[in-house]
């Protein structure tokens, strides 16, 4: 291709960065550059060059496009990146035939070279910078924002060039997309992102779907990668924890689109990407274009979640068939870590085999369970409450000395709410110590078990007061090399203390006066 | 279910299959070796394969129905209840009304001493001796707010130690039953761990 004879240094020169990221307006320029290489005019030479620089940059600036934070990562395919490589190298495979197809493009071209000066010396300055190289450097070129082409560019939207994919697509997207597209796909900053019309926000909103739709056209497919790594990036937590390493890149090296390898990588952080979208969006049009490819390198996926889709293998796709992983070792590596990480979520985890995990971990969620029911039990009760005490104050007054011991009477309105029963229920081991809790109503039941060493009842017993419990009952001592007592309390009216907060302050206190007392030579 | 659905449980079982096809020399020894490993491999399997099934049941939100994606489901919402645990409990203790037990617990000590005098329990101390170091001890006393508390802090600073201890509450009364030792080994004579205890408990 005549792209390729250039000589790197007249690339610094021109423009190419002024269709940036704008695949759209680079696919127009490809039409553009192919007919100026048909017939390089003289007074056109600036504008046919850059041009033909423009093309092989919309090679770089896919992509660091696809490859957002430059960093190289084994591409990773999916439908729309093989749909657009292909359209990318059909449109070069056209170009090179020659073809005259393109007869309105020479139409286009005047028009361009017009334009051409103006646009492409503002855009000179841009192209400091760009170097053959591969990924990186496109970040110069790609932060200086140029104006004028774009509205060179976007002038030329209505145009039709003849071919198929890009001008229909183009036309399509209005015309202050196109700048939010520029902007988005530089600048990394969230606050773009409300204004993006490609918003995942909103979902309802028409454009996107032209955007997602797996076979809408390259132009439109590429703004997108940026557009889903910084809306994860700028999220809140949606309740799923996404954590996505900043430095790799979601989408992975463009390279691949040239090199035509496909490791994987990116496709899955695509497709991942892609995943949670969906889960957000609680099944947002673009799910269906989740077929990423899934390779997990290693440090990748050391704190991702990841999704795991397979890969529907794009028909177009070239290279290596991808697996999900690339070897064996891998796959166990990744589901070690995640145990791992289950396992430090578990406040006693006991042995480290899976199994034992995974039962441990349905203890305690069924403990969170228990425990965010007794809360909200709990908070209830506190609002009807004090709603209670005030309007019981008045009622009061006039009972100072008999209040005591009897319940005051609750409204049958009350009755209703406090008529749940609360009732809770958890354990916590620690090394020396075992404690259970148990709360029905008012009452607590406190099973300890602790390796004797210690007086434990009188710190215990100090616990409680601490937690205003009344201490009803107290059974236990000496058990072979265990202290073991059961405990019976009841909860002082008006507290609010509840099942875990016990345990843990329990454990804590036994444990702290475990470790700061010496060992004691008793007789046993 | 060998063939498990849960994919790849079986990959990651390579090494231990593997040992136990190793012992592949004998004959009837081996068989049997083989044969228990690979129950008891199965059965592990199995084990694992029917927590999973579990933990997914419990877990609301699932995406895929693979090994790995039940773990992490389950870690994000761990990671989601823990946060609103947090939440509330922060929200429980930011609305926390004015204690109101003051008045309260005042009250309540009259109110014992009175009971159980009403219900004709009458306080009592008694020591006696089991063994060379052992003491057993008989308590009523009034209840009050942190009584227990006191009697054993004291306890413990004359250098008691409380063994096996039964602890009651009952009309107003506490009843404290329990064999005490030297906390040194010292030898403990009744009479005289008797006036300490009625003083303690004068002091209480």
């Amino acid at each position: 291709m005549a792209v390729a004879e250039y000589p790197p240094k007249e690339m610094m020169e021109d423009t190419a960065a002024c269709f940036d990221p704008n695949a759209v307006a680079a696919a127009q320029v490809e039409g553009v550059a192919f007919s100026g290489t048909d017939g390089c005019h003289q007074q056109q030479n600036v504008a046919a060059s850059a041009v033909e620089e423009v093309d092989l940059h919309r090679h770089y600036q896919q992509q660091e496009l696809m490859g957002f934070a430059a960093e190289d990562e084994g591409g990773g395919v999916d439908d729309r990146r093989s749909i657009s490589r292909v359209a990318l190298e059909e449109g070069f495979h056209r170009a090179g035939s020659g073809d005259n197809g393109y007869g309105d493009m020479n139409q286009v071209l005047p028009y361009g070279a017009g334009h051409s000066s103006s646009t492409w010396d503002y855009a000179a300055p841009g192209t400091e910078g760009l170097s053959h190289d591969d990924d990186g450097h496109h970040h110069n070129i790609m932060s200086q924002q140029v104006a004028d082409p774009l509205q060179f560019l976007q002038s030329q939207a209505p145009q039709t060039f003849g071919n198929d994919g890009p001008s229909d697509v183009f036309a399509s997207v209005p015309a202050a997309d196109l700048l939010n597209l520029f902007r988005l796909a530089r600048c990394s900053s969230s606050s773009l992102l409300p204004s993006s019309s490609l918003s995942f926000a909103n979902p309802n909103s028409p454009a996107p779907p032209l955007l997602f739709d797996p076979l809408v056209h390259l132009s439109n497919l590429q703004p997108q990668p940026p557009f889903i790594r910084e809306l994860f990036q700028s999220l809140p937590n949606c309740g799923y924890d996404l954590p996505i390493p900043g430095s790799s890149s979601l989408f992975g090296g463009g390279n691949n689109l040239e090199r035509g390898e496909n490791e994987g990588d990116e496709g899955n952080n695509l497709g991942m990407a892609m995943m949670y979208c969906e889960e957000e969006d609680g099944g947002h049009q673009f799910v269906e274009n989740n077929n990423g490819v899934f390779t997990f390198g290693s440090e990748m996926m050391a704190d991702m979640d990841d999704c795991h889709v397979k890969v529907k293998m794009g028909k177009r796709r070239r290279g290596k068939v991808a697996k999900p992983y690339t070897t064996e070792r891998d796959r166990r590596s990744q589901i070690n870590h995640k145990y791992d990480a289950l396992k430090k979520l578990i406040p006693s985890p006991t042995k480290g085999d899976r199994a034992s995990i995974v039962g441990d971990a349905i203890e305690y969620i069924k403990e969170l369970l228990r425990t965010v029911n007794e809360l909200k039990l709990l908070v209830e009760k506190k609002r009807w409450g004090t709603e209670r005490s005030k309007r019981q104050k008045v009622e009061e007054e006039g009972f100072d000395g008999e209040i005591s011991i009897a319940r005051p009477p609750g409204n049958p309105a009350d009755q209703s709410y406090n008529r749940t029963l609360r009732s809770s229920w958890l354990q916590r081991k620690s090394k020396v110590t075992e404690v259970d809790v148990r709360i029905i109503d008012d009452e607590v039941t406190i099973k300890l078990v602790q390796r004797k060493k210690i007086n434990c009842l009188l710190h215990v017993s100090r616990v409680l007061d601490e937690l205003q419990l009344d201490l009803h009952h107290v059974a236990g001592g000496h058990i072979g090399e265990h202290y073991s007592f059961l405990l019976n309390t009841k909860i002082y009216e008006g507290s609010t203390v509840y099942a875990s907060a016990i345990a843990s302050k329990l454990i804590e206190v036994i444990d702290r006066q475990y470790t700061t007392t010496p060992p004691t030579c008793s007789g046993y | 279910m060998d063939g498990l659905c849960l994919g790849g449980i079986g990959g990651g079982e390579n090494g231990r299959i593997g040992r136990g096809q190793l012992e592949d020399n004998d004959d009837d020894d081996d068989t049997q070796y083989k044969s228990k490993n690979l129950e008891a491999e199965r059965r592990r399997r199995l084990k694992l394969s029917q927590r999973l099934l579990t933990l997914r049941s419990l877990v609301p939100k699932i995406t895929n129905m693979n090994m790995a994606t039940i773990i992490d489901d389950a870690v994000t919402y761990i990671v989601d209840l823990q946060k609103n645990v947090k939440a509330l409990s922060d929200q429980l203790l930011e609305t926390e009304a004015p204690c109101e037990d003051g008045p309260k617990a005042s009250v309540d000590e009259i109110d014992t001493a009175q009971e159980m005098e009403a219900n004709g329990v009458k306080p009592d101390v008694q020591v006696t001796s089991i063994d060379e170091h052992k003491l057993w001890i008989k308590i009523i006393i009034p209840k009050k707010k942190s009584r227990f508390t006191k009697l054993l802090e004291t306890l413990s600073v004359c250098g008691f130690e409380l063994t096996d201890t039964s602890v009651t509450a009952f009309k107003g009364a506490m009843l404290i039953l329990s064999c005490v030792e030297g906390a040194s080994g010292e030898m403990l004579k009744a009479s005289r761990t008797k006036d300490l205890l009625l003083e303690i408990i004068k002091g209480i």
